[in-house]
Formats: C-alpha cells, structure tokens, sequence
C-alpha cells in the first residue's frame, strides 16, 4: 500500500513538472526565445542564427522579429542577385536584440541611405578581431560596392588577438548547437537557464571590474558647469575635448591604469597593457582595407565607447583619447574612416540627458546599445557617407 | 550563508535529511543537539569567530535567567547583551560622533558587525527580562537555550522570536512531516521570489538613483524612491517569509512579521504591520517600562518619541536611521494628537493610506542614504523639479503591480468594507493534487529564469 501511495504521489509530481514545464515554455516563447545558433559554413561569421525563426527577448530591453533566410537580423531576405552596397559587421550590438528591428543601425541606414542597400551580419560575440579575421570571406559573398563599417567597442587589442588575426587564425567562437547543450538550448525556457547560468559563472568579474573601475576621459553638463564656475575662461566646447578634458580630468582624479578591451568575442574591463602594439594595429588595418578595397568599397571602423556614470551625475567614456588619436591616424594612413562617436554620446548626454547605452530593465548605462545609440551611430555613419559621397 | 543562495539549499537539504533520520532513531536531545550544530554552523559559515560571541551571549543569558531574581543577576542579564551588542555596533559610531563634537580626529576601531547581532542579543533580553517578570519558566536545559538563541532561521535577520513562542515548542513534540515540509517550502519559495525576482531588480535601478543622485530628473528619482518602498517590504518581508517557512519545514511555527503594511491609514497602524516582531518587542521591553501612556500626556509622547528614536538606532549606527526613527516617532505623536477619524467610506480610507504611503516612503529615503548629503540630494531633486535622465524602470512597475495585486486579493479574501481588517495571506496550494504541484513548479522555474544574478545581500543582513 505504501509503495502504491508512493508512486501515486510521485506521478503527481512529474505529471505537475511536466506541466510547469510547458508553461514555462510558453512564457519564454514570448519572455526569451532566441534562436539558437549554428556553424556559418561561409565563414561571414563564426556562427549564425537559425533562418527565418520568431525571436523575442526581455532580459535586456525587450524585442521580437524575425531573422531572414540567412540567420541574420535585416529587414529583409538576402538573394545571390541583390547588389549590398553597405556591409554592417559587428558583435550583438550590430545583431541588435534589444531593440526593434527598425531602430537598429543597419535599419535606420537602410532608411536615411534611400539608395543604397545596407545589409546587416552583426553576431553576437563578433568582436573587432574576430570581423577582421572573417572580412574576407564577407567581401567575397556579399561583394558590397561602397562600404564595409565593422563596429567597435574598444581600440585597444592585445597582442595575441592582433597577431591572430592578421595571421587569420583567431579562435571560432562556439555555436554550442549540438551535443546536450544543443539540445536542451532547442527549449526556450532552458535557453533561460542556460542563459542566467552564463551571467551567474561570468558577471561576477564583470560586477567586481565595474567596482573597479576609474574613468579616463571624463566629460559632463556637470563637470563642465563646475569647471566653468572654477575657470571662466575656458569655454564649453565639444569638439575642443582634448582640452576639456584635460582640466576634467583633474577635477574627477581620474585613474588611467584601467582600459576598456575586447577580446575573444568579449569587452573586457582590464588593467592597461604597457605596450602599444602600434605596428601589429597598423598591419591589421593595412591587411583589412586591402581587403575591402578589392570590390572597391571602403571600410568604416564604427567606434562608440562604453559610458559609465559618476557621483557627481557626470558621464564618463571608458576610453584613452589618445590611444584613439593613434588609431584615428592609423586608419587615416590606410584609407580606412574612423568614426568616433565620443563627442556625440557626450553631446547628447550633456544636451538631452541621454545615454546610449542601457535600458528600462537593466543598470542604467551598462549593457549593449539601447534605440537612442542606435540612432546616433546611424546618424553620424549617415553624416559620414552623405559627407563623402 | 544566505538563504537565497545554493549553499543554502544543499544546507538545508542535509539538515531536513538529517532530522527526519534522527527524530525516527534517537530522541528529541539528540535532535536539538543536531540543530544547534547545524545553527552554529551556518552563522560560523560567515567568520566562524562570531561563534564564541554568540555563545558567551547564550551563557551569560542561561546563567543570569537562572538568578533573576538577584538584582545584580538581572541587571548582568540585561547589561551584558547591551554591552555587546553597544560594543560591536555603536562603539566606532559614538567615538565618531563625540570626535566630530569635541573636534579631536579619533582613531575608529573599526570593528566588524557580527551578523545579526541586533537580532539575537534581542532574543535574549526579551528571554531575561520574560523570565524576571515571571511570564515564562526559567528554562534549566542549556541546549534549548543556545538552540532559541541560535536558531538557524531565524538567527540573521529575524523575526524576533519571543521566548515565550519559542521554548514551549521546544518541550513539545514537534516532526518533520510530509505536511510541514510542503507548507513551510512553498512560504520559503514566496519569500524566495520576493526576494530574488522583485526586491533584487529594484534594487539595480535604487542603487543607481542613490549613487548619482544628481544625474536624474525628478520624476525618475521620485520613482526610485517609490521603488526603495517596494524594494525593502518584498526584501524583509520574503526574508521573514523564508525564515517561517524554513523553521515550518523542521516542525516549528513562528509568528508572521508582516501584514501588508502599506494599506495601513496611519503611521500607529504602519507599526502594527511592519516588522511586528520588532514592534511588539519595542512595546513591551522598552515602550511599557518607560511608563506606556500611563504618566500624562507628555510623558506618553515622549515615550512614543524615545522608543522609536531607539528603534531607528537598533536598525544601524548612523545619525540617518536615528533621524528616520525621529520621523516616526514624530509622526505617532501626531497620529495620537489627531482626533479618532471614524470613517467608514472607501474613498477616506484610500485618501489616509495614500497620505500614510508617502509619509512612509519619505522616511525611508533617510533609511536608505548612507549620508544626510545624499538624501538632500534626492529630496532636492524631486522637489526642485531636477532634469536629467528619465528612467521609467520596468520592474518597479512590475514590483507595484504584484504588491497591489496581492493586497487587493488580500482585500477580496477578508470580505470586509473596512481596509484595517484586511490580512495577508500566503499562496499556499494543495500539493496532493497535479495542479498543486504544477503551479510550484511554475514558481520555482519563474525564480531559477528571472531571478536577478548578482551579490544583493537582504536588507537587513545589515543590521
């Protein structure tokens, strides 16, 4: 009898998981459903999205669209006869799962650019090395008539990912499409988990670096309204910041021993390398425009800096203005553009209050790009063509 | 260990094991041994240092409770708790204090709060002072003793357990039961969503407003304040919630800390609701033998004032909590000034709980700064219509919805016209049926997949 009672019991409790199972599974079909990802056999990047699949998503921001028939986040469906005029590579920004597929950059150029065609292979984890070593294979699928932009967090490389990929063998990020994880990735609802045990395992770094962490090139309303209070001579000028940032510096103490870095399809908080590797970063942007320069386009490094906010209400750019005057003169060397969007993340923050990273859900100005940074990178990239066409 | 961690649940997991084989083998001695070990090690988890201190306190409280009725053993009863308890938190506080009065730069000792030191030096004057006035038994069993004053779910952050409540269960025969288990586990399960779904995604948003202050418009600041609200009853309360239901689990019953206190129309009801441990504590042990409201009107004023002067004091070192206890102190004098409001339309009882709420959440602004600087900030901000960027946070929405939601349930439960007869319940389900289990399970699964992933310690860990 008690065994009787014993299984009777225990089949209610696996009928009523099963059942919160598929409940679960419901919710996170709306709440966290995104595709999981599979090996790019083209090599435009390392993996990609299943094609043509519903994704929605609510841990950061929240959206839902659809991928296109190539797995990529666009508007549209890619055929071998479309002529791509403009090529977007990047990391999840580019993907832009946080947003509305209309708000995210290739979208908006698309829009503002009425004759050109953009299309988008931004991926999650595709940082600025791991485009540089798959830039050959984009060019020769998509052979994009006027230009490549490849999306950056971060200037600073260390030497082994520079070295990696001008030699072309920087590691494949992982799909994780087969095996268990695979298969259990196939549910939304333990995609979750899977998804909270990643934050669990690496956000702890993240949380201690971002303690941490003291900001470089410091400009704000704030600051600036203390400065000018202090110095009535110097004037609030935002294409003067070598300047103001100069006495802001002084004013907020800032430490320089930490740098912004992006490496193996992460941004990294990380204590400053010494070297500068000035001549490994001028053979991977002469190698990349070459290149690119093979159908005729022109390659754009999209740069926008991480932001932080201080005490004082003041915005702060993880970034060193002058490692990014060394790579603004290295692309400039070799025919690349180089866009900063430095001053304009500063001015919207100093005119309108506005951040461009973060959203309603999350820390505020942690995370990707939210619409308002979409929009001013589409913005300044659209300034940038319309200025050299 | 905190309670919402997987070093809590693999614990916990090994002492409901561990009991259920004693309690079938061995008899109760061997159990209370077990759980006073197991209480031991859990606080020792944190420094194990903390341990002796616990336990001289526990001895002091054996051996003075024992010789109560010698004055000078009563008076060591209450002394010695007090002086640890001034010691390990107040000491740097008052030398920083009369540093800053007297202008002489002392150096602070700098000491480490043991955790939960508020707590059980509490517990044990309340078991002093209930003994001397004859309102319990002295209890001759050292063992029970310790295991009252170190009990696990209880030992960090409350509730505080009268000893009244809590030794008589000791000498009954209480198991852990297949009922037990499946009540007490779905309060901690409630508590645990409180806390790890809701109070640990506001607290990202509070956080930051009360860090950088002067980067917000006002209107986002003003919702941050809300916010903090919210943030410290889902906190506490599922702290509270994890606490009975962890104690239910193992067979014993603790009375409930919170009943909805937000729907309270008067800052005297407020306290009856909120953290009722403390309050009823406060009452007895510090309130009546002031003199109540016994020696004239002044006295009775001044009694209400002093005891939650104190009580902001006990909840941390620092001139803010002492001011947050003067505003309510203030605010329950007033409330007695104010002739006895017998109104019995919704409308009126919307207006004074409306009044009340925001009284209350601007006292908790003072609770939460870490300095009168900051909380001049924030109130500045709202109040001088501050720009800056606007924040409408998802989750304190969500946090908002799901306290009203349950309060207006709350509401439809009691089948009463009158808002004051309204009580709080818990969603506990029939776990012998399919849907039972189906819907814990929902819940178990919504905290494992929206939980919020980082170090936020409860609230009052702190204190």
């Amino acid at each position: 009898m008690k065994v009787k009672t014993f299984f009777v019991e225990l089949s209610k409790i696996v009928l009523g998981g099963i059942i919160a199972l598929a409940i679960l599974t419901l919710f996170c079909m709306v709440y966290y459903n995104v595709p999981i990802r599979y090996i790019c056999e083209d090599g435009v990047t390392d993996c990609i999205r299943k094609p043509n699949k519903f994704y929605s998503r609510g841990t950061e921001g929240f959206a839902c669209g659809k991928t296109n028939n190539e797995g990529y986040n666009n508007l549209f469906d890619y055929n071998e006869n479309m002529q791509v005029d403009i090529l977007v590579m990047g990391s999840s920004n580019m993907e832009a799962y946080q947003i509305s597929m209309e708000e995210s950059v290739s979208s908006r150029l698309n829009a503002l650019l009425k004759n050109y065609t953009v299309y988008n292979v931004g991926m999650d984890g595709h940082s600025f090395t791991i485009c540089a070593n798959n830039l050959e294979a984009a060019i020769s699928k998509y052979e994009p008539s006027k230009y490549v932009i490849i999306e950056t967090t971060s200037v600073h490389f260390s030497e082994e990912d520079l070295i990696n990929a001008i030699n072309g063998t920087v590691p494949e990020i992982s799909s994780y499409s087969g095996g268990i994880i695979g298969f259990l990735q196939r549910n939304p609802y333990l995609r979750l988990i899977n998804a909270q045990r990643g934050i669990l395992m690496e956000g702890k770094e993240e949380i201690i670096n971002t303690k941490i962490f003291k900001q470089e090139n410091i400009i704000s309303r704030k600051s600036v309204e203390i400065l000018l209070e202090e110095n009535t001579d110097v004037l609030l000028d935002i294409e003067n910041r070598e300047k103001t940032n100069d006495k802001i510096n002084i004013i907020t103490a800032a430490d320089e021993k930490y740098i912004c870095r992006e490496s193996g399809g992460n941004a990294y908080i990380n204590v400053k390398d010494t070297d500068k590797n000035e001549d490994l970063v001028n053979k991977l942007i002469q190698k990349m425009s070459d290149i690119v320069q093979v159908c005729g386009a022109k390659l754009i490094i999209a740069y926008h800096p991480r932001t932080v906010l201080n005490e004082d209400g003041s915005l702060s750019l993880m970034n060193d203005s002058k490692e990014i005057c060394d790579f603004s003169r290295l692309c400039k060397d070799n025919g690349v553009y180089f866009l900063d969007m430095s001053n304009r993340y500063i001015e919207e923050y100093t005119k309108n209050y506005i951040i461009p990273n973060g959203f309603n859900n999350t820390s505020i100005g942690s995370g990707h790009m939210n619409k308002y940074g979409h929009a001013m990178m589409a913005d300044e990239l659209y300034k940038l063509i319309e200025g050299e066409e | 260990m905190s309670f919402a961690s997987f070093e809590f649940v693999i614990f916990f997991f090994c002492i409901i094991v561990g009991t259920l084989f004693i309690q079938n083998r061995f008899s109760d001695r061997v159990k209370e041994i077990f759980l006073l070990i197991a209480s031991y090690f859990f606080y020792g988890y944190w420094d194990w240092r903390f341990c002796f201190l616990l336990l001289f306190v526990t001895i002091s409280s054996y051996f003075t409770a024992r010789n109560v009725q010698k004055k000078l053993f009563y008076i060591l009863g209450i002394l010695i708790p007090l002086i640890v308890l001034g010691f390990f938190k107040y000491f740097d506080f008052f030398l920083s204090s009369v540093s800053v009065i007297i202008g002489n730069n002392w150096q602070l000792l700098r000491i480490v709060l043991p955790v939960g030191i508020s707590f059980y030096t509490f517990q044990a004057l309340s078991y002093v002072i209930d003994v001397h006035r004859g309102k319990i038994e002295v209890e001759n069993d050292f063992i029970k003793i310790a295991l009252y004053l170190s009990f696990f779910p209880q030992l960090v952050a409350g509730p505080i357990v009268r000893a009244s409540d809590f030794l008589p269960q000791l000498h009954e025969e209480r198991k852990v039961t297949a009922i037990n288990i499946k009540q007490g586990i779905q309060l901690f399960v409630f508590g645990l969503f409180k806390k790890l779904v809701l109070a640990d995604h506001i607290s990202v948003f509070v956080d930051d407003v009360f860090r950088w202050p002067m980067a917000f418009h006002w209107a986002t600041i003003f919702l941050a304040v809300i916010s903090y609200s919210i943030q410290i009853y889902l906190d506490f309360s599922g702290y509270s919630d994890m606490a009975v239901g962890c104690a239910k689990c193992l067979g014993y019953d603790f009375k409930y800390n919170f009943n909805l206190p937000y729907i309270s129309q008067n800052v005297t009801e407020f306290w009856h609701r909120w953290h009722i441990s403390l309050s009823t504590w406060l009452k007895e042990y510090l309130y009546i033998p002031l003199g109540g409201n016994r020696k004239g009107r002044a006295n009775y004023f001044f009694n209400l004032f002093l005891t939650m002067l104190l009580g902001g004091l006990w909840h941390g070192a620092d001139w803010t909590f002492v001011f947050w206890g003067a505003l309510n102190g203030l605010a329950l004098c007033f409330d007695k000034i104010l002739p006895d409001r017998k109104r019995k339309s919704i409308f009126f009882q919307m207006v004074d709980i409306v009044i009340t709420f925001f009284f209350i959440t601007f006292t908790w602004i003072f609770f939460r700064a870490d300095t009168f600087t900051q909380a001049w900030l924030i109130i500045k901000g709202i109040f001088t219509f501050q720009t800056g960027i606007i924040q409408p946070f998802f989750w304190s929405f969500i946090g908002i919805a799901a306290v009203s939601f349950c309060t207006i349930i709350a509401f439809i439960k009691t089948k009463s016209n009158t808002i004051s007869d309204t009580n709080g319940f818990y969603p506990i389900v029939n776990l012998s049926r399919v849907t039972g289990w189906a819907i814990f399970f929902v819940f178990i699964g919504l905290i494992l997949g929206l939980a919020y992933i980082g170090e936020q310690p409860f609230i009052y860990f702190q204190f």
